[in-house]
Parts: structure tokens; sequence; C-alpha cells
């Protein structure tokens, strides 16, 4: 078993335990020019930020959602009227679902390594 | 310890002022304990001689440590005849090597040079008698048996006494005439046959690796009782063939369960008959420990001869349950002072070969289910019989901690590419102006982008992928809890091997369930990618 990758990963995890109280969760929508590197292939996703607007021509915010440790949440949705909404708040849920699943697995796990 | 017991430890050159010699493990707490548990377990298989053969030309320290794995691979390609005469190097030499790619060739299999999990399936189905043959797998797709089956067949049929000429790949040769020989003697014993062709045949071939068909049938068939009445000192050879063939199945039917009557050994070959206990020795072992007791008339009468009767006992503990790992595992626990030293100094070479497996948990069933008996009342007086019980309870433990750590490994591997993907990845479903991305980052936040003719169908292809992904995670960390909080013990406690690997068989259960879990949602691929 290589040491290697499983010590980089437990590095990753040691480094991101400080923001382990709060998962964030945006989803965004638009034309896809907008975001990409100037390569035109690879998406910039800090610019998504920057040009999304709620109700922007290229760049708009469809959901957001914020997840406290302590069980607090917090989303926000869009109002506006946007080609297919159903399978974008599905792709966000998902998402939020899965990024809640991740982060209670690592502290399920890191309460078993507590003595 | 008892005098009894002493004795029977004395035998077996066991030192009884020796303490087992601690895993060397890591201790550590929270995150350091998981820093350390890839180091630990590999500490463990090493010691154990668990590990996997690496991948590549290891050093000669870790060479040294993969003794035992290596002993076992140099062994089974020995008898297999791949011109391995040496099984004592301690390293993946050249003609080790050249003997693997020979074998993987000649099984049709990948060719890489080392023994992973299919190489060493493939070597235990042509070696074990208790593994399942796969006949399909030895047959190319113009129905001619493998090369690696040709040579396999050949060592069963010299097993059975029907072959006398080391191993070749040959389907030409002799083992022509020897599998014939075999067709004569099981017709004599009335199997049916479907296939009259004089060829090496899938049904000759399920039948020859099928031993515990051989078994129920000879208990169950009538009208051949008197070609299974044989007295149990006779010299084979004076035996008419049909007798040999039974006497040889006796003998590694006593042998798979611990009797020491081994023509399958390693260094003895086929005929080698003066390196055998008799099978009138092993007979009264294996009579000694039936339920109720036998009178010692009884048993002396029953130890004389090989009859039907016996091949009922046979057939009947084919079918009686097997104790289960964990109860083993209990026991080991219970008694770990003597098992501890009984692996220290056991025979590595003949205990490696991991066949008689089931046989022991069977064996074992009568002896220390639900029981918390001490190692002395379960041998009784017999010191043959402490020695095959401490080998049973060895082979079980060894053989399950396998099973178990081998999904340790998975789980650490599903560990590493779940932080890897939840802190540094990227999803992509569909393309163009069809696409969803997810980009997931440190502490599990996510942004997700999706272009505006996105449909369903990409949506529920990523949801797909990122559940996946979540419940991969999420085993891996269950079973890395789980044997952690297994180490984070033995570390503490200064555990040997043996009480370490039966904590795992104990709490594998668990581990495994974590995991099948997973294989029964249809995410097993991504486990094993």
């Amino acid at each position: 078993m290589a040491d290697g990758p499983f010590k980089e990963a437990v590095t990753k995890l040691g480094e991101a335990l400080v923001d382990f109280s709060e998962l964030e969760v945006v989803t965004f929508t638009g034309d896809v020019t907008a975001i990409l590197k100037s390569d035109k292939k690879s998406i910039d996703w800090s610019k998504l930020m920057e040009s999304a607007t709620v109700d922007g021509s290229k760049v708009q915010l469809v959901a957001a959602t914020q997840l406290k440790i302590d069980g607090d949440a917090y989303t926000f949705q869009t109002n506006a009227n946007l080609p297919r909404q159903d399978e974008l708040l599905k792709i966000h849920a998902a998402t939020v679902e899965a990024s809640q699943r991740g982060r209670a697995a690592i502290v399920d796990m890191l309460k078993g390594f507590i003595k | 310890m008892s005098e009894e017991l002493r004795r029977a430890v004395d035998d077996l050159n066991l030192r009884d002022s020796a303490s087992a010699t601690p895993v060397r493990l890591k201790a550590g707490s929270s995150l350091e304990a998981l820093e350390n548990l890839s180091e630990n377990i590999r500490e463990l298989e090493e010691r154990s001689g668990l590990a996997p053969l690496p991948v590549a030309r290891p050093d000669d320290e870790f060479n040294r440590l993969l003794a035992l794995r290596l002993l076992a691979v140099r062994t089974r390609l020995r008898l297999l005849g791949y011109g391995v005469t040496d099984l004592t190097t301690e390293s993946v030499d050249a003609p080790l090597r050249t003997a693997i790619l020979s074998f993987q060739a000649e099984a049709g299999i990948e060719q890489d040079g080392w023994v992973g999990p299919e190489t060493w399936g493939r070597l235990q189905e042509l070696v074990a008698f208790e593994s399942t043959t796969v006949v399909a797998n030895w047959f190319d797709a113009d129905s001619n048996a493998r090369p690696a089956l040709v040579r396999a067949m050949m060592v069963r049929l010299g097993v059975l006494g029907l072959c006398d000429y080391p191993p070749n790949p040959d389907p030409n040769g002799n083992v022509l005439i020897a599998v014939n020989n075999f067709r004569t003697q099981i017709t004599l014993l009335k199997f049916p046959l479907r296939d009259s062709r004089y060829a090496l045949t899938p049904e000759l071939t399920a039948l020859l690796f099928g031993h515990e068909e051989l078994i129920r049938h000879l208990a169950q068939e009538p009208g051949i009782e008197k070609l299974l009445d044989i007295p149990a000192d006779a010299d084979e050879r004076t035996l008419p063939g049909v007798k040999r063939f039974v006497y040889r199945l006796v003998q590694t039917e006593l042998w798979l369960d611990g009797l020491n009557t081994a023509p399958a050994a390693p260094n003895a070959p086929p005929r080698d008959l003066a390196s055998r206990p008799s099978v009138q020795t092993a007979l009264e072992g294996f009579w000694t420990h039936v339920e109720p007791p036998l009178s010692t008339e009884e048993l002396h009468a029953r130890s004389a001869r090989i009859n039907q009767s016996l091949f009922k006992t046979f057939a009947a503990r084919l079918a009686q349950p097997v104790v289960q790992a964990e109860v083993v595992a209990q026991y080991v626990e219970q008694n770990k002072g003597v098992l501890e030293r009984a692996w220290e100094q056991v025979k590595r070479g003949v205990f490696f070969l991991w066949d008689g497996v089931k046989r022991s948990l069977r064996w074992l069933w009568d002896r220390i289910r639900g029981a918390a008996q001490k190692v002395t009342d379960a041998t009784r007086a017999a010191v043959e019989q402490a020695k095959a019980f401490m080998w049973h309870i060895l082979r079980v433990i060894y053989d399950q901690a396998s099973e178990v750590l081998q999904t340790v490994r998975h789980a650490t591997v599903a560990f590493v590419d779940g932080i890897r993907t939840y802190f540094d990845g990227e999803f992509v479903e569909g393309a163009g102006e069809r696409a969803v991305m997810v980009k997931s980052m440190r502490d599990f936040d996510a942004l997700v982008w999706a272009t505006r003719d996105v449909t369903a169908a990409e949506a529920h292809g990523l949801k797909q992928r990122f559940r996946r992904v979540a419940a991969a995670l999420s085993a891996a960390c269950r079973v890395l809890a789980l044997v952690a909080d297994i180490l984070f013990t033995a570390a503490s406690a200064g555990w040997g091997v043996v009480l370490l690997l039966s904590a795992l068989v104990r709490r594998g259960p668990q581990i495994l369930n974590a995991f099948k879990e997973l294989a029964d949602a249809g995410e097993e691929q991504l486990l094993l990618a």
C-alpha cells in the first residue's frame, strides 16, 4: 500500500478541517463563453462570482445554499423564470446532498480517531 | 498451561517462555492516527506475510518482508512445473519473473510478470483442492485446454495415483493416457459421463478438479461397496488401479482435514510413499474426533479400513455447518499466548499452501462453537491433533484476514480518490451547450455551472456520479475508522500478528459489509477502479 498518496490526502484533509463549520454550494447558469479562460477550453471558476447577476444576461445565479455545522441552513433561489429551471435546481440539490454526505463521512470517521 | 498441552507444544518446538513479538505500530490520536494508518496497515501486512506482491521491483528490505508470500507463489509454480527449483530466495528474481510470465501466458491472462489478484486466483484454482475451478476459464475459444490447465491436470492425476510424469503443457502427450486412465476409474465407480471423446474434455476437467463431488458420489452410489473396501495399511503399489485411486482420494481428504498424510505436499513427489505417514495413522486421528467419541475398540476397527462408511462420514462433514470466522477469532483471543507462539514456529512452506480452510471451519465447528474452551480441552490428548488444531485455527485466521485486508486496501484507494475528488475535483457531464460542471473545492464547498440548454439527462448523470463518489468516500471512511480503532488498541497493548489479525477477523463482517453495500448498489466499479 503506497503511503504517499494516502498521506497527501490526509494532509489536504487536515488543512481543510478549519473550514468544516460551513458548507456552501452555489449554482450558476448562462452563456458558457462568458466564463471561459483565455484558452477557450476550460472554465475560469473565479470569474463566476464576478460575472453573476440575478438577472444578468450572460451569467445568472440560480441558487445558493449555506449549511452551518450547527444545523442552520440558508438557501437563495432565483425568482427569475429560467429555461430548464427544474433541472438546474435538481443539480443544485444533488450537489448539496453529495457535499453534505462527503463532509459527514469525514466528520464521522474523525470521531472514531479521537480517543 | 496443562501438562497435556505442554507436551503438545514441546513437540511442536514452541518456545513456552517467549512472548509474542509485537507488531511495530505507530500510535497517535485524531489526524495523527489517520496519517499513520496506512503505514500501520503496511507493517501488519508485511509482518504477517499478507502483503500483495509489489507492482514494481522492491528494495531488499521489502523483499525480505514479502518472503512468505513469495514462498507461496514459488511453491505453486514449482508444483505446476514452471522450472522454479529454488524455494528459498526471498526476492522476485529473474527466474521467478520468467516463471510467472510463462504461467500467465499459458493461463490466457494478462502477462505483466507480477502476481496480482487475478494471477493469484488462477494459481489457486489449479492448485487448491477447495477452490472452485471455473472450467470455462481453462478452455480457449476453440475448446482447447489451456497449457496451464494441462500441467495442473497432470499434478492432480499424479495426486490420484494416475500419472507418474512431471507436469508439462503438451495436451497430446502423457496427460491423454493419464486422463483416459482417470476415465476408466470413474466409469468403474459408476460416474455417469456424457462426453465419450478420448480428449481433455470440460466434463472430465470438472470431475478431476471436483474433489468434493467425487467424495459425495462415492458416499451414496450403490453397488460399488467392494471397490471402496481397502485395508488402511495396504501397500498401495499392490492395489488394483481403481482401489489405488480410492486410496489416494482418502489420503487427499485426510490431508485437507489437517491430518498429515500429504500427497500434494510440494516436497513430496506423488510416488514418494516413504515420506508420508500411513493412512491408518491419519484415520486414527480422524476418528478420534467424531462425536460421540468412539470406544477404543471401535476406534481401531474404523481406522483399519477404508470403506463406503468412511466416505459417508466425509460427505456428512462436507454438509456440516461451518463455524463463523468471528468465533474462531474470539477463540484466538482467549488462547492468544499459545497460538501466537504456534504461529512463530509454524512451518511456513506447507502452511502457505492455502488449502483446507473450509474444512478447518467445519472441523472447528464441533470444538469451539459457542464455548470458551481452552486449547487444552479442544485438543484432548493427541499431539498430532494439537498441531492440526492449531494449524486449522491459524489457517482460518489468515484466510479471513487476507480477505479483510484486501477490502481495507480498496478502502484506502477509495478514500484517496474521494478526498482528491472533493478537494480538487471537477466533474463535467454532457458537452457544448448541454453541459453541466461542478467544481468541488476544499472543505466540500462547490460551484456548479450549467449551460442554459442542459437537460434532465445531464442533470441525472451528474447526480449519479456525485452520489457514487460520496458513497465510496463514506464507505471508505467507515472501514478506516473501524481499522484505526483496532490498530489503536493493538499499538497500546503491544499485540502480536495473530492477535491483531484475529481482531480484524472479528470486525470483518462490519468491514466487509461497508463495501458490500456499495457493491449491491452497483457502485463497485468505482471502488475497484
